[in-house]
């Protein structure tokens, strides 16, 4: 199932492969097996209950973390940890984790800076990635003078502007309240359609990983391992209010309820 | 774009302008304050002078010592051996301190290395330092500086090693996922963190910088302000001794609130 986006995939070579992936902290497992392949093009959700170990899963795919055992690879690039080389891609962080005393535009330059884009090209990179998230105007601002919602935009301006094999998120819209994150999730997708970007998006809301989601990964109750690896079965364009995704929701929800125990996936469906 | 959205009301050189004024209008409260609790020392000092003379010499008498001390060609080049001192200190004491604070906050070893060195230099008393210097170097301005820098790294290293090691680490992971490179997770990620630390540590050298040099010129020169004091002292001639005090206390104070003031206004303009 492609999306509208640019269509150059190989198959052969997935954007993130992930094999028997297992994560231990000083013994104790945090990930017991995970596998995942994301292609080119592709918007996977990441969707677990809290502690199943989402974050450590991420952090291994930004090479932050080493794994204790198993095999990920980034674009072909074996990924090995904080020891290895940065694999390539974008990273929009729960919190939005700019630098307060650079401006927005500096912020997204040293990203830039860092990837070796030549500086000729900064500006007009810059300036359409802000104009595509819609904030522009606050480009020479300090990130602290702006809003939550346009923290998090100038932050997934700079994970697409690094142009980046694939952009990792992690609940980037969990500390939004509900109206602004609504909006942003519809824009996201439209980004996503535009630029044709690699998604790996972790959440631990069922709605939004289906309205967002060509696939959505189940993780298991920590130490996490892949209950189901899903095709969200839903035409694009989708509808947050949806009925067909509210049963969507409800089918996942009666699929997780006994695996994730009592408690753990509480609310989830009256969202 | 959503209501949440919307750009936060007026241009950011205008909320610039309105926090300055807002820190100016404190400043200015707080100059009243500053006042008040002179007079009131004044008030205090005014009986007791009375009470101990001629130990403790009246206001009057200080005021007529201090102009005296103005007048005169020797208290200015006291003051310049003072000053010169003091900004020694200040720079290598600064440089010094900073680069061992920054290793330290970095290192695990470097910290678990140097932590006791850190802690007993702080709790060695200062005339030690000044014996020391002058046993090693003999009387003359290198055991003074020796000393002086001695005496006030310790306290920059504490600052410094103190606020790297409480840095945002989260801030190192966006480094790393970007693939910042050393010399921009120095400039551009560490560094600046760093800057409300510097300024405390500029403050605490450049005070304690100054309330050390006296006491190492009255053991250990014959040139500079301490040394005056000390004279003073020897001929009982207290007024002078307080000429000397609050002269240099005004002085120093003015460099103080100017230079620290100008520096946080420019180093910390990003701040909401």
């Amino acid at each position: 199932m492609e999306p509208t986006a640019t269509p150059e995939q190989h198959g052969a070579i997935s954007v993130v492969a992930v094999e028997d992936l297992g994560v231990s902290y000083d013994g104790s497992p945090a990930v017991e097996r995970i596998d995942l392949h994301v292609e080119h093009g592709e918007f996977v959700s990441i969707l677990g209950p809290s502690g199943c170990g989402k974050s450590t899963m991420l952090n291994v795919l930004a090479g932050l973390l080493e794994p204790s055992r198993g095999r990920v690879a980034i674009a072909g690039v074996e990924v090995l940890g904080p020891r290895g080389p940065a694999p390539d891609l974008g990273y929009v962080f729960q919190d939005h984790r700019l630098l307060p005393w650079r401006t927005v535009r500096r912020n997204i330059e040293l990203a830039l800076a860092a990837k070796g884009v030549p500086k000729a090209a900064w500006r007009e990179r810059i300036d359409r990635y802000l104009t595509l998230l819609k904030i522009d105007q606050f480009a020479e601002s300090w990130p602290l003078r702006l809003s939550g919602g346009q923290r998090q935009r100038v932050s997934i301006a700079r994970a697409l502007a690094v142009e980046p094999a694939m952009i990792l998120m992690d609940e980037p819209l969990s500390t939004l309240d509900e109206v602004t994150a609504r909006s942003m999730r519809q824009e996201l997708l439209d980004v996503w359609n535009r630029t044709g970007s690699t998604i790996v998006f972790v959440t631990h809301s069922i709605r939004e990983a289906v309205f967002l989601s060509d696939r959505i990964l189940i993780l298991s109750q920590g130490p996490g391992t892949v209950l189901e690896d899903y095709q969200v079965p839903l035409a694009r364009p989708r509808r947050y209010e949806d009925p067909a995704l509210a049963q969507v929701e409800a089918e996942i929800v009666e699929k997780v309820l006994d695996r994730w125990g009592i408690g753990a996936g509480d609310g989830e469906a009256a969202t | 774009m959503t209501i949440q959205d919307a750009p936060p009301g007026g241009g950011t050189a205008r909320a610039i302008a309105d926090r300055d004024r807002i820190a100016d209008r404190v400043a200015d409260a707080g100059f009243t304050w500053q006042v008040l609790a002179i007079a009131i020392l004044t008030l205090i000092w005014w009986p007791l002078s009375i009470q101990m003379e001629p130990w403790v010499p009246t206001p009057v008498a200080t005021g007529e010592s201090i102009l005296e001390l103005l007048r005169d060609g020797d208290f200015y080049h006291n003051l310049l051996a003072t000053s010169r001192r003091i900004l020694t200190a200040f720079v290598a004491a600064g440089t010094l301190g900073v680069a061992l604070g920054l290793w330290m906050g970095l290192s695990r070893s470097a910290e678990q290395f140097f932590a006791p060195v850190i802690a007993i230099a702080l709790a060695v008393p200062d005339p030690v330092y000044v014996i020391f210097a002058v046993l090693t170097f003999g009387v003359g301005e290198r055991s003074t500086d020796l000393a002086l820098i001695v005496a006030v790294t310790p306290f920059v290293v504490n600052i410094v090693r103190g606020s790297v090691a409480a840095r945002d680490l989260q801030l190192d992971d966006m480094a790393r996922v970007y693939r910042f490179g050393a010399r921009r997770r120095y400039r551009d990620v560490l560094l600046p963190q760093l800057v409300p630390a510097f300024l405390a540590a500029g403050r605490t050298s450049f005070a304690l910088s100054w309330k050390i040099v006296v006491v190492v010129e009255g053991l250990s020169q014959p040139t500079g302000i301490g040394a005056a004091i000390l004279d003073s002292f020897h001929l009982l001639r207290t007024r002078e001794v307080f000429a000397y005090a609050i002269i240099f206390t005004v002085l120093m104070q003015a460099v103080e609130h100017t230079a620290v003031r100008l520096a946080t206004r420019r180093a910390l303009a990003w701040r909401a």
